[in-house]
């Protein structure tokens, strides 16, 4: 037990305000962070299939994952949005197994919400895997995927 | 069905995640009307709940507190009982009081009671004599209790006696009999048939017992059993144990409270009727009754209830009122717990007595019920809410059920606690021991995780936050010892305290030590309406920092606002004194905050009664870490920087040993070489709260400071809004350190839409009251701009004081609130270099006009239904524009006029005059415009790019096209888009597409690109 005055307090607690907390702010090379940003899930219902992303602690600028299809194929992606840069690889045909890119050309950020809608065969399911994403700040992040719906 | 029982295991498995708990407001004594005007302070304050009385019409109308159940379909909207409204209002008030908490992101349980109805023979309700109920029959129904059936309760056969006397007592009204006393012993243990007389002594089989006219009643209900032969709920046949006697009674009052096979479940709680919940054995765990009343042998009774009310029998739900149906005693309270939370949106309840409750009654699912009664409760909060909830006991997007029993004993509760809820933590209640010593003086006991017969649900010298509830006080009884049970004394508040006059901080430590601990908790207040007529005890006369003696006493409410932010995540143990306790709230095992307990008086060693005296303490936030004190507790001031403990000499190392150092290895964390230390100083019977900042510095003047991060939601439309009170959330987080918990905060700002009603509906609150213009700037701020002008400013925790027009003799303090009269914006500015990484808005309404997600289960729910804004997005913009231009011309004009000043000045001039080619009425003509389309009169253009930020989409970056953002050329947009198909495709890199080099394609690289071209405009 000490009693210690306000001044020495003051001087201890000085050194470290100064230099030792680099707390704040990202660095230029930032690293993979472990905890997802938030959740992609998709929601089926007929011949669409959309991908929804929730929970997110931080606007996204894109993001991407890998998409297997059950039960038939994928023909087409299409934004629920605006968001201007969607792509799964269909120009070259149907698509059982692809790479959802969903991403903007401006910037825009992708938030929670139905983000982007997949067109399937009747009955085909999706399912998700590998998902990750840049957020607004440009840090790598994961994004939890979720069982179909 | 499935039953719904849980196992113990399963409740350990369910301790896992650690969200943010829960801090109820337990509020009685007061009208519903009241209580919704006080909702923006209750919300500031830092409560997240409501623990309100029982809603229903009590048998003493508007003198009934509730618990003496009259009738359990009565809201207040029926003329009986000498009243329509019950103690607290009217069902109009009542669900309008739901509604708003709502709003306010507060939920609300109800006490309800199962295990009796009221005492019709002890009427003091004025316009109404005990004549007038009479014994069983007269009013409503055979009790004199609407739409039940004298076979619904635990009565007994009964012969008027000779000359008063049965057995060996004098003085019975009757002489009953227990016709099952001769039941066997083997199968019920001996006990639970016995007949015993009001002393508890044993009569043998088929013993009489004397049931008395006790003080204060006129009578005791009886009917002849000719009569109640007539009753619909009325058995075929009758036991043979009936022959010889002529009536009815109620059973006799119980005496021997600890006589849980018999006397506690089947007798008459203080006269009062009890109801006959018996339920059908299996085999496990207490034994209860085969499928019969438990006193009288009878079947249950199941006839039909032609109640107004009436749901469904099959499914339960809500059909047409007055369907007639059959249904026992078990399947009508489920019946009406399911429709109360229908009729009122209620989240949960606190069910009382629930010792005189057979356990099973809550949690079992018995052959012919449609659901178990704690399932009922919880499937139908799921389906209110649109909810999908697996789990019902893990308290993520579950209804709040916690029980009463007044019992320190784990194996008394953990029967009920296994039925599907929470226990009131008793144990806790007894281990602090309310102001006259944390646990007799040795605070450190309180440290202990679990305690010997409690492993698997107790936690922290109580019970673990999946079982229990905490509190230091409810209306039921006191926190200090010396008060408990202690009905004497008349000064107003002082009969949870010394025998003299009200003291404010006399259990400011437990309450401290409560609110913080790894559990839910509540507070006691009884709206400072104390009444000697009423049973209820005074409660935390500060629970809302009310002005009295003064001064507005802030003593509890410092407590839970420090709770409302930094309580979150697992408690680890990091000092344990005899007289002070440390510990840790660690979020995923990262550390978030730090309580210190002192309990000084008893001549501590370490943490002394010596105001001046302070510690050094060990902490795993990281040296350097700068941590805010939350409470204003701290002797050595509020703001610290964490020390290296490497760099202290040899008399200022942590307090470690103490004499406990076997608390610290078995119950804390041990200390380490990355473990910072803080030096912290605590008054006697207080405790301190450290938390990293998070959205404002603690700076009281900070006007110097420029919130240069600005992010903006507009043209939220008010015309689909309910006239009323609104409340605008709004969260800030940001990362303290590496090795740190996210910091949050949050600021709720009361929105009232006067609507057709005019300002009489923000009145209620705001009457008399002039908000001020703006609040100091504490590095950071919220605005309401309301047509363009700035309505509002606030900062956290800013609660200007004001007296609350309501006729009460206490003031109280009002938070103000905004009146918005046409679209609104809001504008959120702080400084950049504190590092907010989100800031998010949820606005609670009909119309999501914010879009936001839905509660959806997750562990953490910061941001749950929340909507994060980018730094300068203008989200929401779309949603608005349409609406909100229309609105706010239409309203805005007339009803600025009784608002804020500058408000209504503003819109009139700028409307009245709109010349042509000003579309969006900002005084500013298209032309000149840099967003023509909304209104911004301001006419702010960050990234200069020509697009007013009112009308950018990307309103932080130079653009050249109409959503004025970076439009890429076709060249860069085709290596955008090959990058695209590369990732699509799972192609292997290529010299364009692998940007980074990394040997893989992926969108690091498609950003990388995406950066290079935007750059390239800027």
């Amino acid at each position: 037990m000490r009693i210690l005055s306000l001044s020495l307090i003051a001087l201890l607690a000085l050194p470290f305000t100064l230099g030792a907390c680099s707390c704040e702010g990202v660095t230029e090379d930032p690293p993979v962070v472990a905890d997802p940003v938030g959740t992609l899930r998709v929601v089926h219902n007929g011949t669409t299939a959309t991908l929804v992303v929730t929970g997110l602690r931080a606007p996204l600028r894109m993001f991407q994952a890998d998409v297997v299809v059950s039960g038939g194929n994928a023909t087409a992606i299409a934004p629920v949005l605006d968001h201007d840069t969607l792509e799964g690889g269909f120009a070259d045909g149907p698509k059982s197994a692809f790479t959802a890119v969903v991403a903007d050309s401006r910037r825009l950020p992708i938030n929670n919400g139905n983000i982007a809608s997949i067109t399937v065969d009747d009955g085909a399911r999706l399912s998700l895997s590998k998902a990750i994403a840049v957020d607004a700040n440009g840090v790598r992040q994961t994004l939890a995927t979720e069982a179909s719906e | 069905m499935q039953r719904h029982l849980l196992t113990i295991a399963g409740l350990i498995f369910l301790a896992a995640p650690a969200a943010q708990a829960e801090v109820i407001l337990q509020y009685f004594e007061t009208p519903w009307a009241e209580i919704e005007a006080r909702l923006p302070e209750i919300r500031e304050a830092g409560y997240d709940a409501l623990w309100l009385p029982p809603p229903t019409k009590g048998t003493e109308g508007t003198r009934d507190v509730g618990f003496a159940v009259y009738d359990r379909f009565d809201l207040g909207d029926r003329d009986q009982r000498g009243t329509t409204a019950t103690r607290y209002g009217t069902r109009a008030e009542l669900v309008q009081l739901v509604e708003t908490a709502h709003r306010f992101g507060i939920r609300v349980y109800f006490d309800v009671v199962m295990n009796h109805q009221g005492n019709p023979n002890t009427i003091e309700n004025a316009g109404v004599s005990p004549e007038d109920i009479g014994g069983f029959a007269e009013i409503g129904g055979p009790l004199g209790f609407p739409g039940t059936s004298v076979w619904d309760y635990h009565v007994l056969p009964a012969r008027v006696p000779d000359n008063g006397q049965c057995g060996g007592d004098s003085g019975c009204a009757f002489c009953a009999h227990q016709p099952r006393a001769e039941a066997d012993p083997d199968v019920f243990g001996g006990l639970q048939w016995r007949a015993v007389n009001a002393a508890g002594q044993s009569l043998g089989n088929g013993g009489e017992v004397c049931v008395r006219i006790e003080a204060g009643e006129s009578r005791i209900s009886s009917m002849t059993i000719a009569e109640a032969l007539l009753d619909p709920g009325a058995p075929s046949t009758l036991p043979s144990t009936f022959d010889g006697y002529t009536h009815l009674v109620r059973a006799p009052r119980m005496s021997e409270f600890d006589d849980f096979q018999f006397q506690v479940t089947n007798w008459s709680l203080l006269g009062l009727h009890d109801l006959a919940t018996d339920q059908y054995a299996d085999g496990s765990g207490p034994r209860a009754i085969d499928g019969r009343n438990a006193v009288i042998g009878t079947e249950l009774p199941e006839f039909i209830r032609n109640n107004r009310d009436a749901l469904d029998a099959t499914s339960y739900a809500h059909s047409t009122p007055s369907t007639p149906h059959a249904e026992d005693t078990r399947q009508w309270l489920i019946r009406w717990i399911r429709w109360l939370m229908l009729e009122t949106g209620a989240d949960g309840f606190r069910l009382d007595a629930i010792k005189h409750v057979w356990p099973n009654f809550y949690g079992e699912d018995f052959p012919g019920d449609p659901i178990a009664f704690n399932q009922v409760i919880q499937d139908t909060y799921d389906e209110i809410h649109g909810f999908t909830d697996e789990n019902d006991f893990d308290l993520i997007d579950d209804a709040a059920i916690f029980g009463e029993d007044f019992s320190g004993s784990c194996d008394a509760l953990r029967p009920y606690i296994v039925s599907g809820m929470r226990a009131l933590d008793f144990p806790l209640f007894f281990n602090i021991g309310g102001r006259n010593g944390m646990h007799s003086g040795d605070i450190g006991q309180l440290s202990v995780r679990t305690t010997p017969g409690c492993d698997d649900i107790g936690s922290f010298g109580g019970l673990n936050r999946f079982a229990g509830v905490g509190f230091v006080q409810s209306h039921d009884e006191c926190g200090s010892p010396g008060g408990a049970f202690t009905n004497g004394g008349d000064p107003r508040f002082s009969r949870c305290e010394d025998n003299g006059s009200y003291r404010t901080g006399a259990t400011d430590l437990s309450h401290a030590f409560v609110l913080m601990r790894d559990a839910d908790s509540a507070v006691f207040y009884d709206g400072n309406r104390w009444t000697p007529q009423s049973f209820v005890r005074s409660g935390r006369a500060d629970a809302l920092a009310d002005t009295f003696f003064g001064a507005r006493q802030e003593g509890l409410t410092r407590y839970t606002r420090a709770a409302r932010r930094a309580a979150r995540g697992r408690q680890e143990n990091l000092f344990v004194g005899n007289n002070a306790y440390a510990f840790e709230r660690d979020v995923d095992g990262k550390p978030a905050s730090i309580v210190v307990l002192n309990d000084g008086e008893g001549g501590d060693a370490t943490f002394g009664n010596d105001a001046n005296q302070g510690a050094f303490i060990f902490t795993r936030f990281p040296a350097g870490t700068r941590l805010i004190e939350l409470t204003g507790n701290a002797i050595f001031g509020d703001d610290l920087v964490v020390l290296d403990p490497t760099t202290l000499d040899a008399s200022e190392q942590p307090e470690v040993q103490n004499g406990r150092n076997n608390f610290q290895a078995a119950n804390g964390v041990a200390p380490g070489a990355n473990f910072g230390v803080i030096f912290t100083g605590v008054p006697a019977r207080q405790a301190v709260v450290y938390a990293p900042p998070a959205f404002l510095d603690s700076d009281p003047q900070g006007d110097s400071a420029t919130p240069d991060d600005v992010r903006t939601i507009n043209d939220i439309p008010v015309n689909t809004l309910r006239p009323g009170v609104h409340a605008l959330h709004v969260r800030f987080s940001r990362s303290v350190c590496d090795d740190c918990a996210e910091a949050q905060d949050e600021v709720v700002i009361p929105l009232c839409v006067p609507g057709g009603a005019g300002a009489a509906v923000c009145g209620a609150v705001a009457a008399g009251a002039t908000p001020p213009a703006s609040d100091a700037i504490v590095r950071g701020l919220v605005e309401i701009l309301d047509g363009g002008a700035v309505a509002a400013r606030r900062s956290v925790e800013s609660a200007p004081s004001r007296s609350l027009p309501d006729g009460a003799s206490v003031n109280a303090a009002v938070v103000h609130q905004v009146v918005v009269t046409g679209a609104f914006d809001v504008r959120i500015a702080v400084d950049a270099a504190l590092g907010t990484d989100v800031i998010a808005l949820r606005l609670d309404d009909d119309a999501n006009l914010i879009p936001g997600t839905p509660r959806s289960g997750t562990p953490e729910r910061f941001l749950d239904g929340f909507v994060a804004l980018p730094r300068g997005a203008g989200e929401g913009e779309g949603e608005g524009e349409g609406e909100g231009e229309g609105e706010g011309e239409g309203e805005g004009e007339g009803e600025g006029e009784g608002e804020g000043e500058g408000e209504g000045e503003g819109e009139g001039e700028g409307e009245g005059e709109d010349p042509d080619g000003d579309d969006d009425g900002d005084g500013i003509r298209n032309a000149d415009d840099v967003c023509p389309t909304v209104r911004d009169p301001e006419q702010s253009d960050f990234d200069s790019d020509g697009v007013g930020d009112a009308c950018d989409r990307c309103p932080d970056q130079a653009g050249n096209g109409a959503t004025g953002c970076p439009a890429l050329t076709p060249d860069e947009l085709a290596l955008v888009q090959k990058i695209a198909k590369a990732i699509a495709l799972r192609s292997p890199p290529a010299a364009d597409t692998d940007v980074d080099d990394s040997g893989v394609v992926d969108i690091v690289d498609l950003d990388l690109a995406l950066t290079a071209a935007i750059q390239k405009e800027d």
